[in-house]
């Protein structure tokens, strides 16, 4: 039992923090804020800074742009991005396709893509969701055909976090339409600039467009695009969705808690009929129980730390760690906004708008989470199949 | 990051498991609730033998000097088990409360027989109010020569009825003073009250009960620090409790959920139950790394003043809440006497209000955030 990282870990995150705080990247331009994942909004500056200082694609083969370093170094990244409020979007996405292409791509591909994401230059989208394939990810209708030396898409993607801001995307084709379902799906890289990719920003209950969906219509990629095996893109992207279960979950505790520091200030300068709100036993006891849901849900990736650290399978426990995190946001954000009571409505445009207002955003943001990357119906049910035998 | 147990807790966890599943039957620990004594002096004695009493004293009082975190392991277990015993008043509460802060004569005096599992004990903080507040003392010791003289009441006292030495808070002139009280004093009565768990909670009286000096634990007036720096061991251990008991609803929970047929199928395949089961461990998971957690950061010696009251009332809320649960999915069943599971509803419900309420802990964390 040691709940500790090791010295060059925690080295690591002194540095790491140390450059967060340089490049200030709480306060980096970004298009669209923070959802409420705690990795921030998308910003190119943030890739390009971090590309430069060697911290994207650390845990990559040296030979192709990274370090090779172990996943607890990107693991730290993020927990210290989410503390500072840093907007490192961009970099999420860099990482999540980029380790697709790591893992499953051909040397070719490695060498196409991975030392320029690396550099911050090459960004990501990932084109998985449709129209009528969300949940039910296998019934999606886009696909490609083989025409020569390439492959032609035509379909469309929707739900892409910022695919308006990334030079490429990863998508998912149907390539065997008579093929068996789950086995007639392969990913390729599709570069946003090729004719016949539309992006259209998708206006959101937040007021923000933070996500896109993407039309394809006969573009053209070439072969050597395919990652990994033809006809195996679905078992690849059901790897892959630990991305959304872990990666994109684990700093939610870290990011709670930057907010949650910011309310406290809050609670202790803000007078109400001459008293702070610090002082009002019905205030400090909301902010308390959002303090003790943010250790348990700290408490469930630091297992699921554990056991990547361990390698083992972090499926079920990354579930676990998603649906919770998210429904623990829901409840934070809930409270968050009664504390400031009226003014949580004020948006960031509002002069008046306590904590430059983000709490509105996050408060609507987190409908989206328990949606966004698997429902926390399909986490549960994932846990009670695989996880405890109970398959229906 | 690593949250498995080592070589030797495994092996602890694995003794203190088969020991208990072997000779503490369920039969046992309903016929303890009823039981005035309220445990078997001769399983006493066999937990003594393997080493429970003394696990976290030094070996010169006659302990074996285990960490805090390997005394949870057994802790866990015993919560599993629901173990009827005196275990945690004696060994966790007085026990761990002279090896804190006691002096040396203190310890060689009651260490080894609470080792031997010969001297039982307990610590008396709690008053009428029933508040956890530390500060919260009525209880008078005046000054008399180079004698205290005791008078108050306590309320709420593990164990008591069996202890041989009582811990108690008393005002001083210039705060509050812990005294070890021979509970064969003059003046000094035992009743024992009657809990829904039917554990043995008591109030202790003090009728001017003479002390010498030599009595005071950790320092005149200084009560207060002294039981704040002590009680988030106990919290973390009565988390660790709770786990094992969290833990074993869970089990037979899920075990009644994938053998009871409903429709031609296990009702555990149901979706509706597949959901419960998914946020019963996740609850089960997030109290189980919390409690340890803070039993790994008590042990090195680094802050908790935030982590052990969350911990408390995440632990004790996600247990209670959960008992609802698992009740639901046992059925008419679970609502009887004869089955198991109303001994964990019913002692989840007791160990959410001992050591401080989820609300008292919420008050903490309040505090530590500094608000």
């Amino acid at each position: 039992m040691d709940f500790s990282y090791t010295p060059e870990e925690t080295a690591f995150r002194e540095e790491f923090r140390k450059f967060l705080k340089e490049i200030k990247a709480d306060e980096l331009p970004n298009r669209a804020g923070e959802l409420g994942y705690g990795f921030g909004g998308w910003s190119a500056e943030f890739c390009k800074e971090a590309g430069k200082r060697g911290y994207l694609g650390m845990t990559w083969p040296k030979e192709y742009g990274g370090k090779g370093l172990s996943p607890i170094y990107l693991v730290i990244a993020f927990q210290e991005g989410a503390t500072m409020g840093a907007q490192m979007e961009g970099f999420f996405y860099t990482e999540a396709v980029g380790a697709s292409i790591a893992t499953y791509g051909s040397d070719a591909l490695k060498k196409k893509f991975l030392p320029g994401a690396a550099k911050g230059e090459i960004s990501f989208y990932e084109g998985l969701s449709e129209p009528e394939a969300g949940t039910d990810l296998l019934n999606m209708k886009t696909k490609a055909r083989q025409d020569g030396d390439n492959w032609i898409i035509d379909g469309q993607k929707v739900w892409q976090s910022n695919g308006a801001f990334a030079t490429h995307g990863i998508v998912a084709c149907i390539t065997d339409p008579a093929g068996k379902r789950g086995r007639n799906i392969s990913c390729f890289i599709a570069d946003s600039s090729t004719p016949g990719v539309t992006i259209r920003p998708i206006k959101e209950m937040t007021g923000e467009e933070t996500f896109v969906e993407v039309f394809l219509d006969g573009v053209k990629v070439p072969d050597e695009n395919l990652v990994g095996k033809l006809n195996n893109g679905f078992a690849q992207v059901m790897e892959t969705l630990i991305w959304d279960r872990f990666w994109a979950r684990l700093q939610k505790a870290n990011f709670c808690e930057y907010v949650l520091n910011e309310l406290i200030q809050f609670a202790k300068t803000t007078k109400v009929g001459g008293k702070t709100l610090a002082e009002d036993p019905v205030v400090k006891n909301k902010l308390a129980q959002m303090y003790v849901e943010i250790e348990a849900s700290r408490a469930l990736y630091d297992r699921a730390i554990a056991m990547l650290k361990a390698g083992q399978d972090i499926t079920i426990a990354s579930c676990m760690g998603k649906f919770f995190a998210d429904e623990m946001g829901q409840r934070f954000f809930t409270s968050a906004v009664d504390i400031i009571g009226i003014y949580g409505q004020l948006t960031p445009k509002d002069k008046w708008a306590p904590l430059k207002g983000k709490l509105a955003h996050l408060y609507f943001g987190s409908f989206g989470l328990s949606l966004a990357g698997g429902s926390s119906e399909v986490q549960r049910t994932t846990i009670a199949g695989r996880g405890l035998g109970l398959a229906g | 990051m690593d949250i498995t147990l080592n070589e030797q807790q495994e092996m602890l966890r694995k003794s203190a498991k088969d020991f208990i599943a072997n000779r503490v039957p369920k039969k046992l620990v309903r016929d303890m609730e009823s039981d005035p004594k309220g445990f078997v002096p001769e399983l006493w004695q066999e937990m003594a033998g393997l080493g429970w009493m003394g696990l976290v004293f030094p070996e010169k009082y006659g302990g074996i000097d285990f960490s805090f975190i390997d005394l949870c392991v057994v802790l866990e277990e015993m919560g599993r088990g629901a173990v009827p015993s005196p275990f945690f008043s004696t060994v966790v509460m007085a026990g761990m409360l002279i090896n804190d802060a006691g002096t040396d004569e203190q310890k060689a005096a009651y260490l080894p027989g609470i080792s031997e599992g010969k001297l039982f004990g307990t610590v008396a903080m709690k008053e009428a109010s029933g508040s956890y507040n530390t500060a919260v003392v009525d209880t008078k010791a005046t000054a008399s020569g180079s004698d205290y003289v005791i008078s108050g009441t306590k309320f709420f006292i593990p164990d008591a009825h069996v202890a041989n030495i009582i811990i108690v808070s008393a005002k001083t002139a210039g705060g509050v003073t812990l005294f070890i009280v021979d509970a064969a004093s003059p003046g000094m009565k035992v009743t024992p009250m009657s809990t829904f768990s039917g554990d043995k909670q008591c109030v202790v009286e003090f009728n001017n009960v003479k002390v010498p000096a030599s009595a005071i634990l950790g320092g005149l007036d200084k009560g207060v620090t002294v039981l704040e720096k002590f009680l988030p061991k106990a919290v973390i251990a009565k988390c660790a409790e709770m786990v094992g008991g969290f833990g074993a609803m869970f089990d037979m929970t899920l075990d009644y959920g994938k053998t009871r047929i409903a429709f031609g199928k296990p009702i555990g395949t149901f979706q509706a139950l597949q959901v419960k089961f998914a946020d019963m461990l996740a609850d089960l998971e997030s109290s189980r790394i919390m409690t340890y957690k803070a039993a790994w950061r008590i042990t090195n010696d680094m802050p908790v003043d935030r982590l052990v009251p969350a911990t408390k009332t995440w632990v004790s809320e996600a247990f209670r809440r959960q008992t609802f649960v698992a009740h639901q999915i046992h059925g008419a069943i679970g609502f009887t006497w004869d089955h198991d599971l109303q001994l964990f509803i019913r002692r989840a419900k007791t160990a959410e209000m001992l050591l401080g309420t989820p609300q008292e802990h919420r008050e903490r964390v309040a505090k530590a955030l500094g608000l």
